[in-house]
């Protein structure tokens, strides 16, 4: 255990913030009734969100060779538009109602993860073929959500995606034992994103989000590059 | 109501600015023997069609009561998807040219801000004067890099999974939905004082994309 501290001080140090991060946001949301908590974790989320995309595509840019490791950065950068939209929105008083664009990209984001697991589970084409055209519908209601401006459409489509991912995700770990801490960390978000649509495991799974992401960025950096469908 | 979004498009100067463009670059493409230029030329003209068919969409869309959500939440969607869907025409493709595909790409991007500006510019309400000059000028510089990039952006998408056929479609759809954010931040941040970001966001991509094909012309010589 010792070893393992000492092999990973930066690492385990990303993820001990993360977790404090979590425990302090759920302390502070009950403790403190106004909404300041909500607000800077608001920002926070977006800016934790760009410099993890930043890192993962300075990593993909130096040492990858563009396979996974470019489709996870691309999935972080689109999530981090989405935040960024909501916060500019805010910004620009633009708020007139709770379905709007920047949904579309953090839903969205999963597409890319979707394309990262294909590459490192050596999931079957046809496998594959059947769950790009669920993505595609999925991808088409999420439109209709935003242009119906609709919040059960929302979580259809954000329902569709988890599922399609966390298969994915599960496939991934059962076959490819280098990949396991990645699908784990996938699989992860999966499930938080899913428990956030209740209203009742909202806070938690909105509050370990950071933490969800730091494990995502490490668990892409550890990515051996050995693509199965390359 | 189809009808009634349809009068009203041609009630304004679209359909004229249409055919002035259309006509002349369809003799051109003609003439032209050079194929990768034809197909350039094509997407270009596909650019100017798809702002007219947005502007039937949006009007639609207005007038079925969503004009306060129309230019930051809809009109990206619209716009995006119309100006992206030849760029279906290279998913059956087994050998994609890289150069020709994002350069069609922007093609169809650019050819839709210049009738999007002609239109804006035409309206009644705006007086030719050394101030709407200026305002050209920057609406022109922005607007085209803004358009040009974010179909550009689903360009790379289709080029990148050339060689893996089952991510083609997880990678453009997810551009798709990156190019519709992208347009989306633009409209709403130009509008506030924080239009500066908004003017340098599509010049900072456009830098981007030069630097990232500089640096794969020099790899290509190398290799």
């Amino acid at each position: 255990m010792k070893g393992f501290f000492a092999k990973y001080p930066a690492q385990i140090a990303a993820c001990g913030a993360g977790l404090l991060y979590a425990i302090g946001y759920m302390i502070a949301s009950s403790v403190i009734k106004t909404d300041a908590p909500a607000l800077f974790h608001f920002y926070f989320l977006g800016a934790s969100a760009v410099a993890m995309a930043v890192v993962t595509a300075v990593h993909t840019v130096r040492k990858s060779k563009r396979g996974a490791a470019l489709y996870v950065a691309l999935g972080l950068g689109c999530l981090a538009l989405g935040r960024i939209f909501v916060i500019a929105a805010m910004l620009a008083s633009y708020w007139t109602d709770p379905i709007s664009v920047g949904f579309i990209a953090e839903a969205c984001c999963y597409l890319f993860l979707m394309s990262a697991l294909y590459l490192v589970s050596g999931t079957p084409r046809k496998v594959m073929g059947a769950l790009n055209i669920l993505a595609l519908l999925a991808a088409a209601v999420c439109t209709a959500s935003v242009i119906a401006n609709s919040e059960v459409l929302l979580i259809v489509c954000v329902l569709a995606f988890n599922l399609i991912c966390g298969g994915l995700a599960l496939a991934a770990f059962i076959r490819e034992k280098s990949t396991r801490f990645f699908a784990v960390v996938i699989g992860a978000m999966c499930v938080f994103s899913i428990l956030g649509l209740l209203e009742a495991m909202y806070m938690v799974a909105d509050a370990v989000t950071p933490l969800v992401e730091i494990l995502l960025v490490l668990a892409t950096l550890g990515l051996r590059e050995e693509e199965k469908h390359a | 109501m189809l009808r009634e979004a349809v009068a009203k498009y041609f009630s304004t100067d679209l359909p004229a600015f249409a055919l002035a463009v259309l006509i002349p670059l369809i003799f051109l493409i003609l003439m032209l023997k050079d194929k990768e230029a034809k197909v350039v030329l094509s997407y270009f003209c596909w650019g100017v069609v798809a702002v007219n068919l947005a502007f039937v969409f949006n009007t639609l869309v207005s007038l079925s009561g969503g004009e306060a959500r129309l230019s930051n939440d809809i009109a990206p969607i619209i716009e995006e998807t119309l100006k992206a869907l030849p760029l279906l025409f290279f998913f059956g493709k087994k050998e994609i040219s890289t150069r020709l595909l994002i350069y069609s790409a922007m093609a169809a991007g650019i050819g839709f801000s210049i009738g999007e500006t002609l239109f804006y510019f035409s309206m009644p309400d705006v007086r030719l004067g050394a101030a709407v000059i200026i305002l050209l000028i920057v609406r022109t510089l922005t607007t085209c890099l803004m358009h040009g990039m974010s179909t550009a952006i689903i360009g790379f998408g289709i080029h990148y999974t050339g060689h893996i056929k089952p991510l083609r479609l997880p990678m453009t759809l997810g551009l798709w939905a990156v190019a519709i954010v992208v347009h989306s931040i633009f409209n709403i941040l130009i509008e506030t004082r924080l239009a500066v970001l908004a003017l340098l966001m599509p010049a900072v991509l456009y830098f981007c994309a030069l630097a990232l094909s500089a640096g794969d012309a020099r790899m290509g010589k190398k290799e």
